[in-house]
């Protein structure tokens, strides 16, 4: 019989090769060409610099700015997003006659791609001719600045994400919740608890598992969303939307300051892991009571 | 079935080759979209007179200056000569995405070909870059109809009764009718350096940028700059006599629409504005009391590309487009360009068809920019300088307080100035 | 009375919560396609004041000429070619890298899996910049190329194909090859055949992950002649941003596509895509 040892690495190559190359090595680029930057002055040329350009963001305002606007959007737009979720997915659990076209409709953002979701919201959202002051207008609410507004515009674009991105986690909890076997709510059910109580003692514990995993995907994803800001507010007003990854985008693409723009990608995967890693630990601790 | 697949995958990737991998001789020019058609004429007869052949691509505004900054960082050789809005210069010599045009023009007496603003727009460390090839300018319509209703006289198109910021401001509150969207004044390029540069100029605030174009120090912040950025928070939040968030290019639909007093914009609005059909008039743009008439210009130029390997055949292009008073006069003539060419200049102030309108906006748009244009500020920085202070202007707008705002400004285009120190 | 009421309110809350929601879900959807439709005056004019015609779609398809004389075609074109590559190219290679995950113990199986279930991990954005700065080293920058190759290679895809194909009974493999059919025909007309579900599904979401990529178009291919849709309807929202009912009818037909073949194969999608199955 021949041998095949070789067929599996042959098998495995094209699709390892790609990997390595578009998906890890990227990430080591990004913290080599951190070290370098472009000038065109008179000495001109591209230069090693070492860790200038890390020092430079740490004295730089734009980049603390940055920081906080991306802590701000983390820390609002991860549990809403999470809660609707849930909350759909408790809603879409229940059996209805409906409810396969009703979950199909709740379903169609996840089929829109986000740039489309962001210019229809944009028009929406718009101060003056937008469909959303037309509707508040009716019930009397006087025109809202929305994405003008340094204190609303975060909030305007934890709206459109949320309206595109909801139903897909909320797939994954309804899973979740389909594999929690009927009869311990049967059970609970017997000893005399309502809602709330299966809700605290059966459906959130051994739920567990799939909310770490959405918490752990879904913050991952919203720490690089940057379509609403490309498209919207370039990152204003005042910079309140200005996230690390738009700032990422605007020193390298505007502003042509690649070495820039490498470090803040190389801290924003950094923090990104450690974010994950934190909640991994934080809430994954108790694996043993799952079962 | 697999076979099927990989002679489809193959033809596939065939087609897949680099964009701009075109076999040809010909030198390509890269224009604006909104010069091809005045332009194609010119560059035929080019080829019949030279027998260089050239092929013009073309793009709308935002694609131009992308593209040229992707070819440029391909070092494409494949480009003949490029379009240049006159603000980027500086950015494109210092880059080395143009070449000098100096040693082609030799012996010329460059300002007696163009006229002196443009000439200084095309230059860049004491020699000539990217010569002009037209100009444009900044002048102030109003709507007849909704100044009458308000009983305000319209402004004039002479200079000694040229209006100011602070006349049409109180003009503007009577026009304003909230209830009705009436809007008392807007702005063209409503938010951007381009327009409103002509706001600190005239409070004696100067451009923003020191002279060597490598420093804003104090730049931003000194009294006229405070002034100016005073002003433009106040239309928009004390004296509500503006429309917030409204982008650049949607404001001329609004006077168009009836719904402006006052319209400070480019002259080339006024086809549309006639198109539209509105009862309105064009005067002399506003200046601050006491303060100097200054107005936003933009010209366009020509320039050889700094990677080319035909740089003396890409020359005799530029040359012959921009500096045959022919093509000027027909540019002008036919396709309402503010010319920068004097033969045509001249042609404007002799012509007794400049006399009535639409096309005395013109004679007024050329007086404006012999008198009162200011070139914008000279920085090999200037993409980073407009985007920082054209976010700046829409942060005041939107109600963020002048000091704070070019204060933080100044910091940050310093610092994004130190790769070019 | 009462006895009824209590009994069927949260049956009412319910359809009520439920119709809360899907009104916030649909109306952004029912306002563009209505207003594709429509003039720009007739959009804006029933919006202030509001009125419900604002839903109903009005007769006037000239939006839609407008955007492909707009040169809106050739992103659709060029968009469609991207993404049927990246399918073709996307199954094979995927599927043969799953094949070997599943069907093969070799030294090195269990890092090597690893390391594919952690690049999924890795959001696509996190590298697009740098990833663009290589493009540009090796020349690929600003062609096909570079929105083809780098997202052939998908661990999501390997994984799905690699779960499928270790259900696959031993007894019918091992059958083949004492047939002394090579590994290659077990994997091409044995067990691909046998995996159309996942087929459908990853081929699904490898174009969908094309036909919806923006940032990485943007940036690794921006000349105009390249561009995909989502860039194509971004700059026309930004540029045209005066004529909604043009960005309307671009934003219907970038969002109508793909929302086609997800309908068509809901089930297949939304389990390549979480690993639920749907009932």
């Amino acid at each position: 019989m021949r041998s095949d040892k070789h067929v599996p690495y042959l098998f495995l190559a094209p699709a390892l090769l790609g990997l390595v190359l578009f998906r890890l090595y990227p990430i080591f680029l990004a913290l080599w060409e951190s070290l370098f930057v472009t000038g065109f002055g008179p000495a001109g040329g591209r230069s090693f610099v070492g860790l200038e350009n890390f020092q430079f963001l740490f004295e730089d305002f734009v980049f603390w700015r940055s920081v906080k606007a991306t802590a701000i959007l983390t820390i609002i737009i991860n549990p809403v997003q999470i809660a609707l979720a849930l909350g759909l997915a408790l809603l879409l659990q229940r059996k209805s006659r409906n409810i396969r076209l009703i979950r199909s409709l709740f379903l169609l953002p996840i089929g829109v791609a986000l740039p489309i979701a962001t210019v229809i919201w944009g028009l929406m959202l718009n101060p003056n001719q937008g469909l959303i002051n037309g509707m508040l207008d009716v019930i009397g609410v006087s025109p809202q600045p929305f994405l003008t507004s340094e204190a609303q515009a975060i909030w305007a674009i934890v709206l459109i994400a949320t309206w595109k991105g909801v139903a897909f986690w909320m797939l994954f909890l309804l899973a979740g919740l389909e594999d929690i076997p009927k009869s311990l709510y049967e059970a609970i059910r017997v000893d005399g608890a309502n809602w709330f109580g299966r809700l605290r003692y059966v459906t959130m514990p051994l739920l567990r598992r799939t909310l770490l995993f959405v918490l752990v995907a879904d913050t991952a994803a919203n720490f690089v969303l940057i379509v609403p800001m490309i498209i919207l507010t370039q990152g204003g007003p005042r910079q309140t939307t200005n996230v690390l990854m738009y700032e990422a985008y605007r020193s390298g693409f505007i502003f042509q300051d690649f070495g820039r723009s490498m470090a803040i990608v190389t801290l924003l995967t950094a923090i990104t892991l450690a974010v994950i890693a934190l909640q991994v630990l934080v809430l994954g601790d108790r694996r043993g009571q799952d079962k | 079935m697999i076979r099927k697949s990989l002679s489809i995958a193959t033809l596939a990737f065939a087609a897949m080759s680099p964009a701009h991998a075109q076999e040809s001789d010909d030198l390509s020019l890269l224009v604006g979209i909104w010069a091809v058609e005045p332009l194609t004429p010119w560059v035929e007869q080019f080829t019949e007179e030279t027998g260089i052949g050239v092929e013009i691509q073309s793009f709308p505004f935002r694609d131009l200056l992308q593209t040229i900054e992707v070819r440029g960082s391909a070092k494409a050789d494949d480009v003949g000569a490029i379009f240049v809005d006159a603000p980027l210069v500086p950015s494109y010599a210092v880059r080395g995405l143009i070449q000098p045009m100096a040693k082609y023009l030799e012996g010329a007496d460059l300002e007696e070909i163009w006229a002196p603003a443009t000439v200084d727009a095309g230059s860049w460390d004491g020699m000539m870059w990217a010569p002009p090839l037209n100009n444009s300018s900044q002048v102030l319509y109003y709507n007849r109809e909704l100044l009458r209703a308000a009983e305000i006289q319209d402004p004039s198109s002479e200079e000694s009764g040229r209006i100011t910021w602070e006349e049409l401001v109180e003009n503007a509150k009577k026009i304003t009718d909230s209830e009705q969207g009436i809007w008392g004044m807007v702005f063209d390029q409503i938010s951007r350096y381009y327009q409103l540069q002509a706001l600190p100029e005239s409070a004696g605030g100067g451009s923003g940028v020191s002279d060597d174009g490598l420093s804003v120090e104090g730049m931003l912040t000194n009294d006229g700059w405070m002034k100016a950025t005073q002003f433009y928070y106040d239309l928009f939040n004390t004296w509500n006599i503006a429309p917030k968030g409204i982008a650049p290019g949607q404001t001329a639909e609004l006077f168009a629409a009836g719904k402006v007093g006052y319209f400070v914009g480019g002259h080339w609005n006024v086809s549309a504005f006639q198109e539209a059909g509105i009862d309105f008039g064009m005067a002399l743009h506003p200046y601050f009391e006491g303060g100097t008439p200054v107005t936003g210009t933009n010209s366009w130029h020509i320039g050889i590309w700094g990677h080319t390997n035909r740089a003396d055949e890409a020359a005799q292009l530029v040359k012959f487009l921009t500096a045959s008073p022919e093509v000027a006069l027909d540019y002008t003539e036919k396709h309402g360009q503010l010319p920068a060419h004097t033969a045509a200049l001249l042609n404007i102030d002799i012509s007794p068809k400049y006399n009535n309108m639409p096309k005395a906006g013109m004679k007024l748009a050329t007086y404006e920019a012999a008198n009162s244009a200011v070139t914008r500020a000279r920085t090999p920085a200037f993409l980073e300088f407009e985007e920082i202070v054209n976010n700046s202007f829409e942060d005041i707008r939107n109600g963020g307080d002048p000091a704070t705002v070019m204060g933080e400004a100044e910091q940050r285009i310093q610092s994004a100035m130190r790769r070019y120190r | 009375m009462t006895g009824w009421w209590s009994k069927s309110w949260p049956v009412m809350a319910w359809y009520a919560t439920v119709a809360v929601g899907l009104i916030f879900t649909i109306a952004p959807f029912m306002w563009a396609v209505a207003g594709s439709f429509k003039d720009n005056p007739q959009i804006f004019s029933e919006v202030s004041p509001f009125s419900l015609m604002a839903f109903v779609p009005g007769t006037d398809p000239s939006a839609y000429f407008a955007i492909f004389q707009n040169n809106f075609g050739r992103a659709v074109a060029n968009t469609v070619f991207v993404s049927v590559i990246s399918l073709a190219a996307g199954i094979i290679v995927n599927s043969l890298a799953g094949f070997a995950f599943a069907r093969f113990a070799f030294p090195g199986d269990r890092i090597l899996f690893a390391f594919v279930l952690l690049t999924f991990a890795v959001p696509p954005e996190a590298i697009a910049i740098p990833l663009f700065s290589m493009m540009r080293q090796i020349g690929w920058f600003d062609s096909f190329w570079a929105l083809i190759i780098p997202g052939i290679a998908n661990g999501l895809v390997i994984f799905l194909y690699r779960q499928f194909f270790a259900g696959i009974p031993k007894e019918l493999i091992e059958a083949a090859r004492v047939d002394g059919l090579s590994w290659w025909h077990i994997y091409w007309t044995i067990c691909m055949p046998l995996a159309k579900p996942v087929t459908i599904g990853a081929g699904l979401l490898l174009f969908v992950f094309q036909w919806e990529s923006f940032l990485w178009p943007l940036i690794a291919a921006p000349s105009p002649e390249l561009h995909l849709i989502q860039v194509a309807l971004a700059r026309f929202a930004t540029e045209f941003s005066v004529i909604w009912n043009q960005q309307f009818a671009a934003s219907t037909i970038a969002g109508v596509l793909p929302l086609i073949f997800i309908f068509l194969f809901q089930r297949q999608f939304v389990s390549a895509l979480t690993g639920v199955d749907l009932k």
